[in-house]
């Protein structure tokens, strides 16, 4: 076999030279075969056709073959008939579906009492970490717990203190829900003590949140009093809960 | 002093009072600690071009007092008394509190000095200077409303407002039975005063009736410069009382000028009747018209009718300037409070605006729609209220940073790259299912970064994350504060809405993944009230504010733009859309089904956003116009005389919907393009369901311009009640200002 230099593709006659040099040919010819293989079915369908009409029409008489005509004739005009069909319910236009059920969803709820551990996740400002009897305030001077608003009406509200940084912090401390100053009063001198009071929220109040505000009158570090933590410290909360008052 | 604190009063004595032994002596008595350092005289100059520079009158003898001062004493605060000595603040060390009483206004008060014909005198300087001196302290006081808000407007530091602290002392009326009326004034001899008291005469002067029966009395320093022997002139007085009972009535006829009137607060304190201009009475908190005459003239008329009627007219000028004063005295003693708790916790938690970043990765401030829209509206809400600052996720080239600039951005949009490159070996964990569910907006660098940025800054008291795709990143918060997370769309309802279409969406994510991830924040907004009711359900211990889009709505009464754009024979629709494929699909269908039979009349179609890329292929008739995206869409619908909206599925609230109506525009809207809308039939929206509809819907509106008119009055009156940006954002701005 002759040796075919194609550049790069240079072919040893040890290989199988057929299989590398049709390869490297190959990109390079239009091998147009699908246009070939459907000229080559038309072709075959015809003549078959011609020559099923050729034996059908062939061996019978005149009247016959006119029969056989019409019948062949009746017959392309019912396919063509369902082709048609067929074709215009593909193209038929439907109407989008503008209205897609998406399920409504059901009345949202309010709660009659909401329970905040303060060794929890909660959702507020200027707390610090979590310990295990509850959370200190600080280091700024103003505190608040946001929770999902209950329905309109009283309630009673607890809030647990468990310790106090400075004398007086808690008995100087205004509390504010949602904006208004609480009257709250204290269980008992020294801690752990409760501040206990009542509150109306009106049917005016619309947000879909309440708020608990406390003030510090004072902040002070643990190590001002000799220990070695620089946390600037105000109040130490172990829950707060509300409850409805049933009228 | 009365709260306790032991107070070192450091004077600088520019006024030469080390002359006067008395001063000195009752000065040593009342301060804990009294140093006085003699005012070293030497020729200032201005190294601020005719503006003196804040540091121009600041001498080094101070600076080595106070650094002295400093070291003896461990200071829990520092007041420092005008700008212009502010470099004193820079001398203490950073634990140190720093509060700046401002008393006045310093920028730019020398043309309002000329532009009442007189020669600046005192300190004045510009804006930039000033800022740089409120730049040095934690806490800047402004004697005033006007003047909180104008250093508000130059500093990102917390301004408050302190008046004038005075005893409040009534005295009694006088009888008033000498048959004129004595009117008083009282003042020093600047050259304001000056001014305003020529003014005053001049106008009194002109008037022969009322000259004969008023008698003025004028007491202070500014006797000094009268010569006019119908003016009884007391000269300086010791006790102003003394001045009170000469007279039945004070005026103020003060042209022009800033901070707060002393003098008007003289007459104050003692209840006294009092007629003023509204420059003098600035900072009292009146509505009284004759406390805020508009000019001097207008005082004038005031006197005159007072002069006719003394025995009804003072006595209700008594009762107004009372009620002004206890007003005053309310408001002082708030102020007073909130400073003696400053000093007293070494914090200014409650005096300081809360401090919120918005965390994105869209350029809001560039042309867009719907996110952008939305993201620019909800920080125009927030910046009236607080500090907030943007940390953007992108890099800002120079024409972005003039683009930034132009939109008042400057300094609020903060590009992660900034941090990027110290941020590597910061330590970031994001949270599991927020980084698997959006793999295609998860990069570690993001994380590390804003983790980087917030452990540099001071603390932020809320931290807003837009869409569900940065979610991941509330993992890079070093510390407890209120994380918010606005979805714009429930993603999971979205993805199906969209996969019954047979379409893809960007975000896949099961519901069960995505209420995990949301329970992760503290807050969630939802855009409209449907999705708002299914967060509250699924997510019943977390917080769901409902925030529609916020627009600012058009203000005719019908709109200017609709004439205009009427003027034109033929009637204009649009549709604004951005580059998604919901829209596409939705403009695809109108273009398809229902434009070839509305354009037999005389209508254009003009279509804008980015979805004009996705139609660049199709042929399209000559009365359909693709415009792209536009700097403004406000000028896309002034064009139009109707908006569509064919969509077929999506979620959320769908902002082009809501800009329409704002704009005033009838809007013709699938089911789906009104969602979140309330009362769309009569909040000038017109809902078509079907081919027919939409087609019926452009004729009746093209064939129909008093219906036109009737709409855009609907629209407007809707997107006002449902879309303003107070009444969008309210929830999260009260949710905000409540921490």
């Amino acid at each position: 076999m002759k040796l075919i230099n194609l550049g790069k593709f240079g072919m040893s006659k040890h290989k199988n030279d057929r299989m590398d040099f049709l390869s490297a040919v190959e990109p390079f010819v239009d091998f147009e075969l699908q246009a070939s293989r459907r000229m080559f079915i038309d072709k075959v369908i015809v003549a078959r056709c011609r020559d099923e009409l050729i034996e059908r029409l062939s061996n019978s008489n005149f009247q016959d073959q006119i029969n056989n005509l019409i019948e062949i004739i009746s017959e392309m005009k019912a396919e063509m008939h369902y082709l048609k069909a067929a074709y215009l319910e593909k193209v038929r236009y439907s109407e989008p579906d503008f209205n897609i059920a998406i399920p409504k969803p059901p009345e949202t709820i309010h709660p009659d009492a909401i329970d905040i551990d303060m060794r929890g996740d909660i959702t507020g400002v200027n707390w610090w970490h979590t310990e295990p009897t509850g959370r200190w305030a600080g280091p700024e001077n103003q505190s608040s717990i946001q929770f999902p608003a209950l329905g309109q009406g009283k309630y009673r509200i607890e809030i647990s203190v468990v310790s106090e940084i400075d004398d007086g912090i808690v008995d100087d401390m205004p509390v504010k829900l949602n904006g208004s100053v609480l009257m709250l009063k204290r269980s008992k001198n020294g801690f752990p003590c409760e501040l206990v009071g009542e509150v109306d929220v009106p049917p005016t109040y619309r947000l879909p949140f309440w708020s608990l505000k406390f003030e510090f009158g004072k902040l002070k570090t643990p190590r001002e009093n000799g220990l070695p933590d620089d946390r600037r410290l105000a109040i130490m909360l172990d829950r707060i809960r509300l409850i409805r008052v049933v009228v | 002093m009365s709260a306790g604190h032991s107070v070192t009063f450091f004077l600088y004595d520019q006024e030469g009072v080390i002359s006067n032994s008395n001063a000195i002596n009752a000065m040593r008595e009342f301060w804990s600690e009294f140093v006085i350092i003699p005012h070293k005289k030497f020729k200032r100059k201005k190294t601020n071009g005719r503006y003196w520079g804040i540091d121009d009158w600041f001498n080094e003898d101070i600076e080595s007092a106070i650094k002295f001062l400093a070291l003896q004493n461990n200071y829990d605060a520092v007041i420092c008394e005008y700008v212009f000595l502010s470099k004193a603040l820079t001398l203490f060390d950073k634990h140190v509190i720093k509060i700046l009483n401002c008393h006045d206004r310093m920028s730019n008060r020398a043309d309002l000095l000329q532009r009442n014909g007189l020669l600046p005198d005192f300190f004045y300087t510009t804006p930039d200077q000033e800022k740089n001196a409120l730049d040095r302290a934690d806490l800047i006081l402004a004697i005033q409303g006007d003047e909180k808000c104008f250093f508000q407007s130059i500093t990102k530091k917390c301004v408050v407002e302190l008046g004038h602290p005075f005893d409040v002392d009534i005295i009694q009326l006088n009888s008033g039975q000498t048959g004129v009326l004595r009117v008083g004034y009282l003042g020093s001899a600047n050259s304001l005063n000056i001014k305003s008291l020529e003014v005053f005469l001049t106008g009194l002067w002109n008037r022969r009736d009322l000259k004969e029966k008023v008698k003025l009395v004028v007491a202070g320093n500014i006797c000094k410069v009268i010569d006019d022997p119908n003016i009884k002139c007391l000269g300086f007085v010791e006790d102003e009382r003394n001045f009170f009972n000469e007279i039945d009535l004070f005026i103020n006829p003060m042209i022009d000028g800033t901070g707060l009137k002393i003098k008007t607060l003289s007459a104050l304190r003692h209840g006294f009747p009092f007629i003023a201009t509204a420059p003098a009475s600035i900072g009292l908190p009146t509505s009284t018209p004759e406390h805020t005459c508009k000019s001097v003239e207008n005082l004038i008329d005031y006197l005159e009718e007072i002069v006719c009627n003394p025995q009804e007219r003072l006595p209700e000028l008594r009762n107004a300037s009372l009620i002004c004063l206890e007003a005053y005295k309310r408001r002082i003693d708030q102020q007073i409070n909130g400073l003696l708790r400053l000093l007293s916790t070494r914090s200014i938690a409650h005096l300081r605006r809360k401090r919120v970043l918005l965390v994105t990765d869209i350029p809001f401030w560039e042309p867009g729609v719907g996110s952008h829209s939305r993201i620019f509206s909800l920080y125009k809400a927030l910046q009236t209220e607080f500090d907030c600052q943007v940390f953007f996720y992108g890099s800002i080239w120079p024409d972005r940073l003039e683009e930034i600039e132009n939109s008042g951005l400057k300094d609020i949009i903060i590009s992660y790259k900034n941090y990027e490159s110290c941020a590597i070996n910061v330590s970031f964990h994001a949270d599991e299912v927020a980084s698997a569910r959006a793999k295609w907006a998860y990069h570690e660098i993001f994380g590390k970064s804003l983790a980087q940025f917030l452990g540099e800054q001071d603390r932020y008291d809320a931290v807003i994350f837009e869409y569900l795709w940065l979610a991941y990143l509330r993992s890079a918060i070093p510390y407890k504060t209120i994380s918010i997370l606005d979805t714009h769309d429930l993603m999971a309802p979205r993805e199906y809405r969209c996969a019954i279409q047979g379409l893809r969406t960007r975000f896949s994510i099961s519901l069960m993944d995505e209420v995990a991830i949301l329970e992760k924040f503290d807050v969630i907004i939802a855009i409209q009230n449907e999705e708002a009711s299914w967060m509250e359900r699924l997510l019943p211990s977390k917080i769901v504010l409902c925030c529609p889009h916020g627009v600012e709505v058009e203000n005719e009464t019908l709109p200017g733009r609709l004439k205009l754009s009427r003027r034109n024979k033929h009637f204009r629709i649009g549709f604004v859309g951005g580059g998604s494929n919901e829209n596409a699909e939705a403009i695809r269908w109108f273009l398809r089904e229902i434009w070839p039979v509305v354009r037999q009349l005389n209508i254009e179609l003009h279509i804008y956003g980015n979805v004009c890329e996705k139609l660049r292929d199709q042929s399209l008739d000559s009365d359909v116009t693709l415009h792209g995206l536009l700097a403004s869409l406000d000028v896309a619908y002034a064009h139009c005389d109707a908006i569509i909206n064919p969509i077929m599925h999506g979620g959320g609230l769908k902002i082009k919907s809501v800009e329409a109506i704002a704009h005033g525009k009838p809007l013709i809207a699938s089911p789906e393009g009104a969602v979140g809308i309330e009362n769309a039939e009569t909040s000038g929206i017109i809902i078509a369901r079907s081919r027919g509809e939409f087609i019926n819907a452009v004729l009746r509106l093209a064939s129909n311009p008093n219906e036109c008119d009737l709409m855009s009055h609907q629209a407007i009156s809707a997107a006002k009640k449902q879309f303003s940006l107070s009444a969008s954002f309210s929830p999260l701005v009260a949710l905000l200002g409540s921490l």
